[in-house]
């Protein structure tokens, strides 16, 4: 079968079959930014965001993105102009291995882009649903707030 | 396989009435199943809405947790109970996705919407060849006719006016829930006049009426609310478990209850 849909700001047209997975899709399609890691809905590591919000696109059929709009973490940054967010988890040393940031990094820009200036229950919340098994998630809290005031957010 | 984006309720339901024909709205829950051969996307029907009537609210059926956790009008019903629910259940990621009708129709023993849904004694609508509209406990005891699915969850206003409690325990937060426990109480002066109690988890969701029917029109003590609530958590009968001894749980099970039900009848 085949949609359209936007990607990264960029419309695009994808051809599957009716029963794959968003995230087996968007890797095919070379977004290797989205990461396979439990193929459960647990770990995180595969989120997008969808029409704002972040989404688990393991758990997803890539049926159910059609006309949708997509961002994954290669939509938000390039190397000589990275996201905000992308230079502070650099910053604060919030990334170890890297596997779970690109899914960490998602869902804290979800929650920036609709609360400028979270608490740290808010950060917390947000980031509920991405494992990381290095870093203790201290280092990543601290990136987002980082990341919050230096996206204009005024700190509480 | 196909996949289908239904425009139409009547569309839908001719689609769903063919064999092998299996509704998507967030579709968590997909576990591919070598029959399905018809996927039926129900989140093009408009049905992602919180409308605030007179004298009940409803709910599309394709709302996310994350929208009903954001709902003033909800946030308001009986201490928040469906805010509390929607807002404990899965994580953020989820959240966005599961719809109250997928969380209902999946019958799962851990969701966390129908018995707090149950204390609040909503009712489902629910479309096919007919449209009905059912008790959300008849629901858990029979099973939808080819072609039907839920398309509303109605709250009545009347059954939301007094207390509730909400009760989620798992081992993680975001884990699945082991036993979930819902409360809903009104009282006249000193006596109770409405007490409504849920439990899934143990049990697939249902009302505990042994409980209901011991403090209902009572002086709330703690020694009743001790006897009513040991002796019918002693009766009930509990699911199979691989990972948790009946004893544990059983004794977790009123423990629960007995917290959520102090919470609402004596304030503590």
């Amino acid at each position: 079968m085949e949609i359209t849909c936007k990607i990264n700001n960029v419309e695009k047209r994808l051809v599957f079959e009716p029963h794959e997975r968003l995230l087996d899709v968007l890797r095919r399609e070379g977004y290797d930014g989205v990461k396979n890691g439990c193929s459960a809905g647990d770990c995180g590591t595969c989120t997008v965001i969808v029409n704002g919000r972040a989404v688990k696109s393991c758990l997803m059929f890539a049926a159910q993105a059609k006309d949708e709009e997509i961002t994954t973490i290669e939509g938000i940054g390039t190397d000589e102009n990275p996201h905000p967010l992308q230079q502070t988890f650099v910053e604060t040393g919030a990334i170890q291995c890297g596997f779970c940031t690109p899914g960490m990094i998602l869902s804290a820009k979800a929650l920036l882009d609709k609360n400028p200036n979270p608490t740290e229950d808010e950060i917390k919340r947000a980031i509920e649903g991405n494992l990381c098994r290095c870093t203790g998630y201290v280092k990543i809290i601290e990136a987002v707030k980082l990341a919050s005031m230096r996206m204009g957010g005024r700190r509480k | 396989m196909e996949f289908y984006y239904p425009r139409t309720v009547k569309k839908t339901v001719a689609l769903l009435r063919r064999p092998s024909s299996l509704a998507v709205a967030g579709g968590t829950s997909f576990i591919v199943k070598p029959r399905v051969e018809h996927l039926v996307d129900l989140t093009r029907l408009e049905l992602n809405y919180i409308r605030d009537k007179k004298t009940e609210v409803l709910i599309g059926a394709t709302t996310t947790a994350t929208n009903i956790s954001e709902s003033q009008v909800l946030g308001r019903l009986a201490s928040g109970i469906l805010r509390a629910a929607s807002s404990i259940m899965a994580d953020t990621q989820l959240r966005n996705v599961i719809t109250v009708g997928g969380d209902i129709a999946c019958r799962y023993i851990w969701a966390n919407l129908p018995p707090a849904l149950m204390v609040l004694d909503a009712r489902l609508k629910i479309v096919g060849s007919k449209e009905r509209v059912i008790p959300i406990e008849k629901f858990f005891k029979s099973r939808l006719q080819p072609g039907e699915f839920i398309s509303e969850v109605i709250v009545p206003k009347k059954s939301t006016k007094g207390k509730g409690a909400f009760i989620k325990f798992s081992r993680t937060k975001s884990e699945y829930s082991l036993i979930t426990v819902a409360v809903y109480a009104e009282r006249l002066g000193k006596k109770t006049s409405v007490v409504r109690v849920a439990v899934s988890g143990n049990t697939p969701p249902t009302r505990i009426k042994a409980i209901e029917v011991g403090l209902q029109g009572k002086v709330i003590t703690e020694e009743l609310l001790e006897r009513t609530t040991m002796k019918a958590v002693a009766q009930l009968q509990l699911t199979e478990s691989y990972i948790f001894s009946e004893d544990y749980r059983r004794e977790l099970l009123g423990t629960l209850l007995k917290r959520g039900l102090k919470k609402v009848l004596m304030g503590g």
